[in-house]
């Protein structure tokens, strides 16, 4: 029976519940190591393949395993569910697959039957949005239980880090098994952490694997992903102690974050922003035109007065935090009077050509402001520039199409500049730019074929050279990316922005 | 009675085709498909075709729409792209939280909005009133995002109070009985757990709520004021019944109508309006399913959920009309007199 007395107990009991600090609830787990981290892209489904979103690529790989890692702050690749790797020929790699891995629920080691299954669904599945990757790889072969043979359609130098540091591995008898229930049903894999349980657009909770054989004794027993998509709510949520580790935190946030037991950690990023010309379309047909936007947009300006210093402008089509960086030579400096020149020497001494400039609003960092920026400094040279911020779904079909004239926009979360630059800039390679040049072409085939890393990246760097000159785009900046962590989280920040969780330490 | 409610049930049909038809056209104006945006970029154009032609995203607007209509009739809302799930399974998992908060954010609307509404309307003209009147017009006109973030800096930035997002946080021994974790913890007499339980929900539930109060006590001030005019208020006064006796007996009774109209329709609103308050507070509940679908044109989740929230406002619709006969005698006698 409820009783008047028994009301005012139970109320009581809620209001001093409601009087603790939030921080007294952040960590339930029963005397467990808990981290929470934030999220931005959507957790959108349990399947490793049917994805291609950075953090859910790295969430997987930590619960699967993909074959190899590359490990940013070292710049090389690491072994993970792949023990090691060789070319044996041009068009062929090797790999043999680590024997001594325990898959989560206490199944054997990976064989190379569940790495060419893994690999063939990857290609084939119909649900996989990663067939993109394995579009130069032409048949898979057994050479035992635990080593196969990848073989190319040319020499590919870098598949390990291309493919196999993307793709995940998993058993092929319980996906036979179970077919795609099994990434709900039974998700085992051969990674440091396992799946616990992933409500969709919500959360991603995972749990330590014991058998993995790295040993960190101050590593999380519970890692939880938790989507927040708003900047503010992750702010707040880090200082509440709700999270530990804040990503993706907007430059203008970061003095919230100047608070006790909260540390801001900045690493340069690998995604390089650029404008983009469309030579499909007129004027950007015309290279003095496209060398006097080159000249006519002050990066550094931008850099300072908008994205508060939290970039690094370029000086190079390949990023700072990129493989193979090297600065080129004839960048071209910030000189509107030159830009004026070009212009007029094209024809436009009486007023510059009417373009249209494509910016997204709300996708990058400060895309808006940047764009109305970059539309202010083109109309001091001449252009009478028309600035369209459709939202990144429309902008980003008209680019995929060949549509869109001149943009801007992000691309390259890759260490290495061979996975994008080709897409812009080589001869077929998308309608994007619509770039063609024979020497950059043979540049692109003989850096994709050549194995030796020196070798390879001074190649990059003609290639570098030839496009800064010819300006098909104009390469801005990089974005710094700003983590906030909670000081008794130990992480290494790195180029990626991702979390490889067994190396983080909880104090 | 039932004739009239069968009329409504079979009305349904042509407003949730109409709906759905509106809906799936719009999403399909805007540039751009599932197929295109949820590629990543470095899929080629032969790519996205083909993935275009496995989803049947390369089919004519009305043959996919007649294919959907067809899943619907057989109560099937379709299959998310984005999510790779079927859209019934999404909803059902999420709808509880929607309900929850919406259920929630109504109560504390009454329980402000309506004494809010009787003190206007007694001190009518008075600073009380002037008072109400603004609080009212403030909360109509903050937008939610607004007060949302507001609340959140307030309260979980400045003070360290209330949770800043999400519904419970991890290794809360919550059991799921009824996916309403307020009614889930008393079932299990778990305190502890439904304290954290309406901690989580404070913040949306009273972002939600505020644009309601100020409705509610404007309708409720409008309708004592309204049937206080009427000549049996002044036979209550003459008869020298205590002003409380007025209240309770007779102003509030026959004003319940249009209160309960406006309760009805503005829990339809709560529950369909609640998409940026759930996206604020990462609210795991139908409204943050919405915008992702429509972020990436997931033309069925988008159109799946519309219908789930047009049925719901549609069952509330329907909902009002019993209560009108329960708490106006007026119409109950009407019901009888058409039945003879």
């Amino acid at each position: 029976m409820i009783t008047r007395r028994g009301l005012l107990r139970s109320g009581s009991a809620l209001t001093a519940m409601a009087l603790l600090p939030v921080s007294a609830f952040s960590q339930t787990a029963g005397g467990q190591r808990v981290l929470t981290l934030s999220t931005t892209d959507s957790l959108t489904s349990a399947h490793p393949v049917a994805q291609s979103t950075p953090q859910l690529y790295s969430i997987w790989s930590q619960v699967y395993g993909t074959f190899t890692r590359y490990d940013y702050l070292t710049k090389t690749l690491q072994p993970l569910v792949a023990k090691s790797w060789t070319s044996v020929a041009p068009d062929r790699w090797r790999i043999e697959l680590d024997q001594t891995l325990v898959r989560h629920d206490g199944g054997g080691a990976p064989t190379a039957r569940d790495a060419i299954h893994a690999l063939t669904y990857a290609r084939d599945g119909a649900l996989s949005q990663q067939q993109h990757l394995m579009k130069d790889v032409i048949a898979m072969d057994i050479v035992d239980d635990y080593t196969f043979d990848m073989v190319t359609s040319g020499p590919f130098a870098l598949l390990p880090s291309e493919i196999l540091s993307r793709l995940v591995c998993f058993s092929a008898d319980l996906h036979e098994e179970h077919g795609d229930a099994a990434f709900t049903a039974a998700p085992y894999g051969w990674g440091p952490y396992k799946l616990e349980t992933l409500e969709v657009g919500v959360q991603i909770v995972l749990r330590r694997h014991d058998g993995w054989p790295t040993e960190n004794a101050g590593a999380a027993d519970v890692v939880i992903f938790r989507l927040i998509a708003e900047p503010e709510q992750r702010v707040t949520a880090l200082l509440n102690n709700e999270i530990q580790i804040a990503r993706a935190i907007p430059p203008h946030m970061i003095a919230r974050l100047n608070q006790p037991g909260v540390e801001v950690l900045q690493s340069g990023g690998l995604e390089y922003m650029f404008l983009g010309m469309n030579l499909k379309h007129q004027p950007w047909d015309n290279p003095l035109v496209r060398k006097a936007v080159a000249h006519g947009v002050n990066r550094q300006l931008i850099v300072d007065r908008i994205l508060n210093g939290m970039a690094q402008v370029m000086d190079s089509a390949v990023g700072a935090n990129q493989d193979c960086y090297q600065p080129a030579a004839a960048f071209p400096a910030y000189d509107p009077d030159r830009a004026r020149a070009l212009l007029a020497e094209a024809g436009y001494a009486n007023g510059g050509p009417e373009i249209d400039f494509y910016t997204a609003s709300g996708r990058y960092t400060s895309d808006r402001q940047i764009g109305e920026a970059v539309a202010q400094m083109l109309g001091d040279i001449g252009f009478k520039v028309t600035l369209h911020a459709p939202d990144f779904a429309n902008l980003f079909q008209m680019i995929r199409g060949g549509d869109c004239p001149f943009y801007y926009m992000g691309r390259g979360s890759s260490n290495n500049s061979l996975y994008n630059l080709p897409q812009f800039f080589e001869t077929g390679g998308s309608p994007r730019i619509n770039y063609s040049n024979p020497v950059t072409d043979e540049l692109f085939a003989k850096a994709r074929s050549e194995f030796d890393d020196d070798i390879r990246c001074k190649v990059i760097g003609e290639i570098s050279e030839i496009l800064v000159e010819d300006s098909p785009a104009l390469f801005m900046w990089t974005h710094n990316l700003i983590q906030g962590v909670r000081q008794n989280v130990t992480w290494q920040a790195d180029a990626n922005g991702e979390v490889w969780l067994i190396d983080v330490q909880l104090a | 009675m039932i004739k009239a409610l069968l009329a409504r049930v079979i009305g349904m049909v042509p407003v949730i085709i109409l709906v759905s038809a509106g809906i799936f056209g719009l999403i399909n104006l805007a540039p751009g498909d599932a197929a295109s945006i949820l590629l990543p970029e470095e899929a080629t154009e032969e790519q996205v075709a083909q993935v275009r032609a496995e989803w049947g995203l390369d089919q004519p607007l009305y043959a996919r729409f007649a294919t959907f209509m067809v899943k619907v009739a057989n109560f099937d809302l379709g299959y998310s792209l984005r999510y790779q799930d079927e859209v019934i399974n999404l909803i059902a998992q999420r709808l509880p939280a929607t309900l929850e908060l919406a259920m929630v954010s109504l109560l504390i609307a009454v329980v402000i909005g309506v004494p809010m509404g009787i003190i206007a309307a007694l001190n009518k003209g008075k600073p009380a009133d002037s008072l109400v009147s603004v609080v009212a017009i403030a909360g109509v006109s903050a937008p939610s995002f607004w007060i949302g973030i507001l609340l959140v800096l307030w309260f979980s930035g400045t003070m360290n109070l209330l949770p800043s997002s999400g519904r419970i946080p991890y290794g809360l021994p919550v059991v799921p009985v009824t996916g309403f974790h307020i009614i889930d913890t008393l079932l299990a007499g778990d305190f502890q757990s439904l304290g954290t339980v309406l901690r989580h929900l404070a913040l949306p539930a009273i972002t939600l709520a505020a644009g309601m109060v100020g409705i509610i006590a404007r309708i409720t001030r409008s309708a004592l004021i309204d049937v206080g005019q009427e000549d049996f208020i002044f036979t209550a006064v003459a008869k020298g019944l205590s002003r409380r006796a007025i209240v309770r007996g007779h102003l509030l009774p026959n004003a319940a109508i249009p209160i309960t109209t406006i309760v009805g329709l503005e829990l339809g609103s709560l529950i369909s309006g609640s998409i940026i308050v759930e996206v604020i507070f990462s609210w795991p509940g139908v409204g943050t399913l919405l915008y992702q679908g429509v972020t990436v044109r997931d033309t069925q989740l988008t159109t799946g959920v519309v219908i789930i929230y047009t049925f719901i406002f549609i069952v509330l619709n329907m909902l009002i009309d019993l209560i009108y006969v329960a708490v106006d005698p007026r119409m109950r006698s009407a019901g009888a007199g058409g039945r003879k």
